[in-house]
């Protein structure tokens, strides 16, 4: 068969120990961004054209799958509407259902562990895995496993960890950030995927994708053969039953919780759906929001460890529940980003993180979902200028399935952080403000505007005056019209044809 | 192994339910020490009350609260009802998502399978008994028989679901549980002894199946009540082969899972 065509010929050594991942020299993204301001961080994203190019054509092809596939659907509003309404009532009454979900668990024969923040999820998994006497971790996919940073503390703990998502393997092996919550290496093309992969599991250097991917999974495959910890995040927690939901396309989220005597699932809190009979409405717009595949191939559900007489399956299921934040923004001003199902499609719509790119966010999560998240998670103390890298045109909004209303939480979190702006821009936001309260001020200020503001030939400002500079310099401004709304108004207003 | 003190998560759960979050809130408590605001209200507009179903009839769950009836479920989320041609609904569904569908008459689909068996050049061949569905062992044995004949001495069929059997084999025989038209999705399960791993871990997947066990929507599969009150511990609705568009957006099938699915529909 094909797939062994591109194992390379010595049994491939994995090159996931500490020891040999410290030989190769660590690519400087990560350690940039952590100490670079968002200025920064835009800067460079902004800088590398083809990072823009590469993250414009995937994403724009993302969006035409994504109404192409929700258009075949008889009524998606309405599915949009409901998704977002079963969401909202399980977190109304997510006391309940978390109960009903650990008891089911319970039932079942899962293990249930609560992590208030992420230093506990980290400990508790590292209890699980030294307890369980693990040597070796293959992860699936998880955004909350990123979020509690667990790869470096299992690391440092002597468990070697190995992403099995390709993406997120390349990611690992390049000691890279995943930029997109979907396609974490949406940032790099297929020379420096080559290249990484080369350094580090010591193959032929090859730039096609099917190769690449062929190689990869016989390298995994010799890691599934071996490890004995297999970490997952969850899609969703059904309460009624005490399942877990995981969504793949790559069949990591299957292996891993196949292979592995041992399984931990971290799974933030608001996963949590009522029945099974919820499910339907999720995988319909998951996969569709996503990528625009109608399902993803695997819709993996989980009810317990192996039982007696099952040939396979994991011995021992662990279930850590995550809050790290989230049981604070219930019934708060933030709390319908809980109804977030990690789907991408408000990333995909961005125009800004489509010139950004996901590094810029500094945060776990990117985009749209991350300018908020990533804020309300550190409760509002840091990363707020966040709130501003939108232009709050509503793409975002127009594209959750769950209808999470990111124009209006922007803006709020924009009102609740002008504090931490800058004494010059909260000056002008203070004149702004007294400028358009007023009839005659406002109209001072479009006279005043139309003085001193010189269009270039074609019609645009792009030089300010003043402390407008500062404005113009990242913007383009239409030149005003001739005439001001009001002053034809007061000519009395007629339609010419 | 012991658990997370039970009243850890007890307590947790109390303070949810107590304070209904707000008794943990710190987001609005911490900013309103640094800046008290009069706006300090709820997000309008996209709280539980705009998402009410204007139907009415709503369903009590068992813990109380409000959510929507199943019934309501349904009128919002079924793409393909019934009295459609399930088989050629599900065949156009698959397809698109590079499942290879082939329909045979009667007992026929062990000389299906060997085809294709034979087409790769499959040489070890995992059979997965199924006795608790029409594919059983007798049958099992006739696709040894056609598959020795077809490909001579080399080929090997196996029943053992051993792991390690199932990483050197080059293809896989299993049943399905059902299937759904309208994703064309295979819903195989690891019940009766069958192994999550066999439909994932072999390059080549070929699952066998009766046109009657065809539902029409995900909604039928996973809203039947028969399931929730029994579920295998491993339930995978499979769409299509393993794939990944990670490198560039370029589609690539055969990651982790099988490069390859096929789909024997059994008619009468």
């Amino acid at each position: 068969m094909s797939d062994r065509a591109g194992e390379p010929d010595a049994a491939a050594p994995v090159a996931a120990s500490p020891r040999e991942r410290a030989k190769v020299a660590p690519a400087p993204s990560r350690d940039a961004a952590a100490g670079a301001t968002f200025r920064q961080r835009v800067a460079a994203g902004v800088a590398d054209a083809r990072v823009v190019r590469a993250v414009h054509l995937a994403t724009l092809h993302k969006v035409d799958a994504r109404a192409a596939s929700l258009a075949l659907l008889r009524d998606p509003e309405a599915l949009r509407d409901l998704a977002a309404q079963i969401k909202q009532h399980a977190l109304d009454r997510l006391a309940d259902y978390l109960e009903q979900f650990v008891a089911n668990l319970r039932r079942a024969g899962a293990h249930v562990h609560l992590a208030p923040d992420a230093d506990a999820a980290r400990r508790c998994i590292l209890d699980v895995a030294r307890r369980g006497g693990c040597r070796l971790a293959v992860k699936s996919k998880s955004m909350a496993t990123e979020e509690v940073h667990l790869n470096e503390a299992l690391e440092a703990a002597g468990i070697p960890v190995v992403e099995t998502d390709l993406g997120e393997f390349i990611v690992q092996i390049d000691h890279d950030r995943p930029s997109h919550i979907v396609t974490p290496i949406i940032h790099k093309d297929r020379a420096q995927i080559a290249a990484a992969m080369q350094r580090a599991i010591g193959c032929r250097y090859t730039e096609d994708p099917a190769e690449l991917t062929q190689i990869a999974r016989a390298h995994l495959r010799d890691i599934f053969r071996r490890c004995d910890l297999g970490i997952s995040g969850v899609n969703f927690g059904i309460a009624e039953t005490g399942t877990l939901c995981i969504c793949t396309n790559e069949g990591n989220g299957r292996m891993t919780t196949t292979r592995p005597r041992v399984h931990v699932a971290l799974m933030g809190i608001e996963k949590l759906i009522p029945r099974l009979c919820d499910l339907p409405v999720f995988l319909k717009l998951l996969a569709r929001s996503s990528t625009g595949q109608p399902m993803t191939v695997y819709t993996n559900l989980i009810t317990g460890p192996r039982r007696p007489g099952e040939p396979d399956g994991p011995r021992e299921l662990h279930v850590v529940l995550l809050d790290n934040g989230r049981s604070a923004m219930l019934g708060g001003e933030f709390e319908s980003l809980l109804r977030c199902i990690r789907c991408g499609a408000c990333l995909n719509a961005c125009p800004v993180y489509r010139n950004i790119g996901g590094h810029a966010y500094g945060g776990v999560y990117g985009g749209p979902i991350g300018s908020l998240l990533t804020p309300v998670l550190a409760k509002l103390h840091e990363h707020t200028e966040l709130s501003r890298a939108s232009s709050l045109c509503g793409a975002c909004f127009a594209a959750c399935p769950v209808k999470i209303d990111f124009p209006t939480l922007l803006a709020r979190m924009r009102a609740r952080s002008r504090r931490d702006l800058p004494w010059p821009v909260r000056l002008g936001l203070r004149i702004w403000r007294w400028g358009v309260g007023w009839r005659w001020t406002y109209e001072a200020a479009q006279w005043l505007m139309r003085t001193l503001l010189a269009p270039d030939e074609d019609g645009w400002i792009r030089r300010g005056v003043g402390p407008l500079g500062g404005w113009t310099r990242v913007r383009d401004l239409p030149a005003p019209p001739g005439e001001t709304f009001r002053a034809r108004w007061r000519k009395g207003l007629r339609y010419e044809r | 192994m012991k658990d997370e003190p039970r009243d850890a998560i007890a307590a947790f759960v109390e303070v949810l339910r107590e304070g209904g979050g707000r008794a943990l809130r710190g987001t609005s408590d911490a900013k309103a020490s640094r800046a008290p605001e009069a706006s300090d209200l709820r997000v309008q507009g996209v709280g539980p009350e705009s998402h009410r179903l204007e139907t009415g009839a709503t369903e009590t769950t068992a813990e109380g609260g409000w959510a929507p009836t199943p019934s309501q479920i349904e009128s919002l989320v079924r793409q393909v009802g019934p009295g459609v041609d399930l088989v050629g609904v599900f065949e156009a569904a698959a397809r698109k998502q590079g499942v290879q569908v082939h329909c045979v008459a009667g007992g026929d689909w062990p000389a299906a399978a060997a085809a294709i068996l034979m087409n790769a050049k499959a040489r070890r061949v995992v059979v997965q008994p199924e006795a608790d569905r029409f594919f059983d062992a007798a049958a099992a044995r006739r696709l040894a028989q056609e598959l020795a004949r077809a490909c001579g001495e080399g080929a090997c069929v196996t029943f053992d679901l051993d792991e390690g059997t199932l990483f050197d084999a080059d293809a896989v025989v299993t049943g399905a549980r059902s299937a759904v038209a309208e994703t064309g999705s295979l819903v195989c399960d690891n019940a009766s002894g069958r192994a999550r791993g066999a439909t994932l871990i072999p390059p080549l997947h070929i699952a066998v199946l009766h046109a009657r066990e065809i539902r029409a929507d995900l909604f039928d599969v996973l809203a039947d009540p028969a399931l929730a009150r029994d579920l295998p511990t491993n339930l995978n609705l499979i769409t299509g082969p393993s794939k990944t568009a990670d490198v560039e957006g370029v589609l690539v099938t055969g990651v982790h899972g099988p490069g390859q699915v096929h789909a024997i529909i059994v008619s009468r």
